[in-house]
């Protein structure tokens, strides 16, 4: 309402720097993991956008979904909405007012709702906490409009319990909770992961939908590239804490640059009898320990490793009309680091 | 050695629960007919909740209370044609067959080596009792250079599971169905909620190891783009029952069932921005299931005919055979 | 409700026996109030008869009427068990659900007192405690003393289950629905909370009662107020069972296998019911 920011009054959500570190192991002993690393984005406020956010597991892109989230506080950097520092909020109706703006998905709708409670409790509860002061039948009316919205209705999905509806129509349930308060920002972390291949798409037509209508931007978190690109407009790979490619969906995933975009890309399968080749790849998949890593995190499985790449973190660079950390394309000022 | 090795007939198969004075029948599988031929690799693919992985239990032989097999069989050819029909088989001669002869790879197998015992003590808890005449020595250079195969390095057999890496996991829960060189590997999802690049080279292994030891995998996911890289014949299912069958080419040139069309058509992929329809409605519940075909309620083409009858299983123009009136 | 009752009636063997015992003590209870005699008056009848119709189990060497006896004594037995129970339930949920809560230090903190607390013999500080008061000690008394060392075990139990209902994803999308924290914790973590309550308020309540009569049998309680373990310290004392008065020990040892057994597979028949696996899969056998 009229805040104007340091920031910028176009930006809605404004992520520079975000940082996360994780200690494993002891007091005494340990090791730290960085799981999320200069992390920047940014969501304009105007102009509703669903941004893909592009991960393996292990990658960091769900902590960066709870930094978000304000599930978890980042050890560096900013997060701000609408030029506020989201984790200097105190207060509960200043979290309310948070909350109504931001909302999750999560990645499993079984376990977002109560399996003991009927499935349109918690759309009630949204509906009553965000609109105090409404009657019942008003609410009754915002969890309606809200079901419909997504494919569904009250009359499908009232007073039955999690387990008794699909998958699909679960999330498709969890959606309508979220959108209730009218969020400009909906986080959803792998929201059709667990859903059949062959449902997904309607929760994906559905984020467009939810897009074009209602104007809310989405940061649509996933390992599935095709689903990506079928509705975001800009995209970010994360790999190990990294963003390592940043910009246009179109240009990133038809024409990667990124080694390991490429590599993502080429795992894809193509749903084409023979579509995708499955000649043992080269890279061998690694767990945490590429988190230990110096130098760039991609490095162990990278085909076109340099020395380099060894020793120092990429910076990001602008190649292509995207960003990319990787010293292929630049970003190797001799300054530091001998040969 | 004959063609077939793994065969359903009319398979039919419910689960039958009394709980606190409620009865319940869901009927979850129907009538189901299929041959699994060796060296290939045959898919079955369907919704959760078509019955998909009760029909792998069936076929794997597992068959107990609340799930009862109303008639039908299911029988495994031997290699010299013997036949054994795996649902009446004595628990020895189960014994006898499994791990050698079939092999399970099941959901979430990654987590499905003991978290308290040591991969090589795995192996020798399932797999040693069925190598036949070995001695421990030779039976730890069999594992070490299978494992080898599958480019795993000796310090895994002595590692724990969650020393392993995803990856790792699933290559040695492979060595582990394949070690004993099988006629045929049954696999649930084995590579549902792993991210692409795993799932890439788990399937990539899995084909590998199809062609060296000539074996069948019977592929269960819900994954049509599994499918089409993987399996050389595909089984479509819905609600319990077959709905269409054939060559993986021919099912995604020319789907003859409306629900395989769909299926199809609701795959995106990389590069193509068109947007895809979705089909209304729910599975149908099986303790209650729609008269006549099954999907009749949610097809977009079905007539009053469809309502009333069952349709069965016909070869369709475009080589696959499909149980819809209208593909004939 | 009824529904619920006839489905466990037919259904569940643990759940029948348990019902009968219940109403067995329960009738036992009621009847205590009708006793024509006090309970602890000697040679109100005649002494050392076996159970007849007169005497349903018989009459003891100091000439009471031993099932009248035993309604009182099962009465007081029960309502010591009651109130134990009932005092630690405060204090184990309390200290559970706080600690399991707030986390943190605070959390450290009260499971260092919980620990403490867990380590402490309870026979013998009951028995110290008994030599040292004896006069002054009455049941109420002691049933306090028993619910301050009876609930560490529970509330780390009740602990557990809130700190895993804590991470639980549904406890997250709760906050995103405004909820505030009191509310959540009421609607979505008490159904899951229940069973252990229960399971554990029977435990501690049989538990009680044990102590209870290991005590009297001893002698260390007031042997003047009948209990349980009263009578036995009494059937005992007149060395009923090489005088041959073996109704005098069989009464009050049938009965409390009898109770204890009926309140424990009551119990179990109660908490299978109520743990939401079960009534996940009885919605589901519904659908």
């Amino acid at each position: 309402m009229g805040e104007d920011s340091v920031s910028g009054p176009a930006e809605l959500l404004s992520v520079r720097g975000a940082k996360k570190v994780f200690r494993l192991g002891g007091i005494l002993s340990g090791t730290e993991i960085i799981a999320v690393n200069q992390i920047s984005f940014s969501l304009l406020r105007n102009t509703p956008d669903i941004f893909s956010i592009i991960g393996e597991s292990g990658s960091g892109k769900t902590t960066l979904a709870r930094m978000i989230l304000r599930l978890l506080l980042p050890d560096a950097g900013t997060i701000e909405l609408n030029g506020k520092d989201v984790h200097s909020i105190r207060g509960r109706q200043a979290i309310l007012r948070y909350m109504r703006n931001v909302q999750p998905i999560f990645q499993n709708p079984f376990e977002t709702f109560n399996p003991l409670d009927r499935v349109d409790q918690f759309l009630n509860e949204t509906a009553r906490n965000y609109y105090r002061g409404e009657s019942k039948q008003q609410a009754r009316e915002r969890v309606e409009l809200a079901l419909n919205a997504v494919g569904l209705s009250l009359s499908e999905v009232g007073g039955r319990y999690p387990h008794e509806l699909s998958g699909g129509q679960l999330q498709r349930a969890s959606i309508a909770r979220a959108i209730i308060p009218g969020p400009s920002i909906l986080v959803a972390d792998e929201p059709v992961s667990m859903v059949d291949a062959s449902l997904r798409m309607s929760i994906v037509n559905l984020f467009q939908d939810l897009k074009n209508q209602l104007g809310t931007s989405i940061i649509y978190i996933t390992h599935d590239l095709a689903t990506a690109y079928y509705i975001s407009d800009r995209i970010a790979i994360i790999h190990k804490g990294y963003f390592v490619e940043q910009g246009d969906t179109g240009q990133i995933l038809t024409v990667p640059r990124h080694p390991y975009t490429k590599l993502l890309v080429e795992s894809a399968l193509d749903p084409k009898p023979g579509g995708t080749s499955l000649a043992d790849s080269e890279a061998v998949a690694k767990g945490d320990e590429e988190y230990l890593a110096t130098g760039c995190k991609f490095a162990a499985r990278c085909p076109h490793v340099m020395d380099l790449c060894r020793r120092k973190a990429p910076p990001p660079v602008t190649v292509a009309g995207r960003q990319v950390r990787c010293f292929l394309y630049g970003g190797n000022d001799a300054r530091e680091g001998d040969h | 050695m004959t063609t077939e090795v793994l065969r359903t007939n009319a398979l039919r198969a419910s689960y039958v629960t009394h709980l606190y004075g409620m009865d319940r029948e869901v009927r979850v599988v129907e009538d189901v007919s299929l041959s699994m031929r060796r060296n290939e690799v045959f898919g079955i693919a369907g919704e959760s909740g078509c019955g998909k992985t009760t029909l792998l239990k069936l076929v794997a032989g597992f068959c107990r209370p609340p799930l009862f097999v109303q008639s039908g069989s299911v029988e495994f050819v031997g290699e010299r044609g013997n036949v054994l029909s795996l649902l009446e088989a004595s628990p020895d001669e189960l014994y006898g067959i499994r791990w050698r002869q079939i092999s399970y790879i099941m959901q979430g197998s990654m987590n499905v080596l003991n978290p308290v015992r040591k991969v090589y003590k795995s192996f020798l808890d399932f797999a040693y009792p069925h190598m036949g005449r070995m001695t421990e020595r030779e039976f730890r250079m069999v594992v070490i250079d299978h494992l080898g195969k599958l480019r795993l390095g000796r310090e895994v057999l002595n590692s724990f599971p969650h020393e392993l890496s995803g990856g790792m996991r699933q290559r040695v829960t492979i060595g582990l169905a394949t070690i004993c060189k099988p006629s045929i590997i049954i696999a649930d999802e084995p590579t549902t909620a792993l991210d692409v690049v795993i799932q890439r080279e788990t399937l990539g292994l899995m084909k590998r190891i199809q062609e060296e030891l000539s074996l069948t995998i019977v592929l269960v996911t819900h994954d049509l783009a599994v499918h089409a890289n993987m399996a050389d014949r595909i089984a479509i299912m819905y609600a319990g029952t077959i709905v269409e069958e054939g060559l993986t080419t021919d099912i995604f040139e020319q789907p003859a069932h409306p629900y395989t069309r769909h299926l199809i058509g609701s795959l995106p992929r990389i590069g193509d921005k068109e947007r895809r329809g979705f089909l209304k409605g729910a599975p149908p519940n099986l303790a209650a299931p729609p008269s006549g075909c099954r999907f009749h309620p949610r097809c977009p083409i079905a007539v009053p005919q469809c309502a009333v009858e069952v349709p069965t299983l016909k070869p369709c123009a475009g080589g696959t055979k499909a149980a819809c009136f209208l593909a004939e | 409700m009824r529904k619920a009752f006839s489905g466990l009636w037919k259904t569940s063997g643990y759940f029948r026996f348990g019902i009968v015992s219940i109403s067995f003590a329960v009738l036992m209870f009621v009847l205590s109030f009708f006793s024509p005699y006090k309970p602890m008056e000697s040679f109100v009848v005649p002494a050392n008869l076996p159970p007849s119709l007169a005497h349903l189990f018989g009459t003891t060497s100091r000439g009471q009427d031993l099932f009248w006896q035993m309604t009182v004594a099962l009465r007081n037995s029960l309502l010591f068990g009651a109130v134990t129970a009932a005092l630690s339930r405060v204090i184990a949920i309390w200290v559970g659900m706080y600690a399991g809560y707030r986390g943190g230090l605070i959390d450290k903190a009260m499971m260092a007192v919980n620990d403490s607390f867990i380590i402490l013999p309870v026979l013998p500080i009951l028995l110290l405690v008994q030599f040292l008061v004896r006069e002054k000690m009455n049941w109420f008394y002691m049933a306090s003393m028993l619910a301050l060392l009876g609930w560490p075990y529970d509330a780390r139990l009740i602990r557990a289950q809130v700190l895993s209902l804590k991470e639980r994803i549904f406890s997250e999308t709760a906050v995103f629905c405004g909820m505030p924290t009191g509310r959540i914790i009421i609607k979505e973590h008490l159904p899951y909370v229940m069973p252990i309550i229960f399971a554990t308020t029977i435990n501690n309540f049989l538990w009680s009662i044990g102590l209870e009569v290991t005590l009297s049998i001893l002698g260390l309680t007031n042997i003047n107020n009948a209990s349980i373990g009263v009578v036995i310290f009494w059937a005992n004392q007149h060395q009923a069972l090489i005088s041959g008065t073996w109704w005098w020990l069989a009464a009050p040892v049938g009965i409390t296998v009898f109770v204890f057994a009926g309140l424990y597979l009551l119990a179990v028949a109660l908490n299978e019911y109520i743990d939401p696996r079960t009534r996940l899969s009885m919605k589901a056998v519904a659908a």
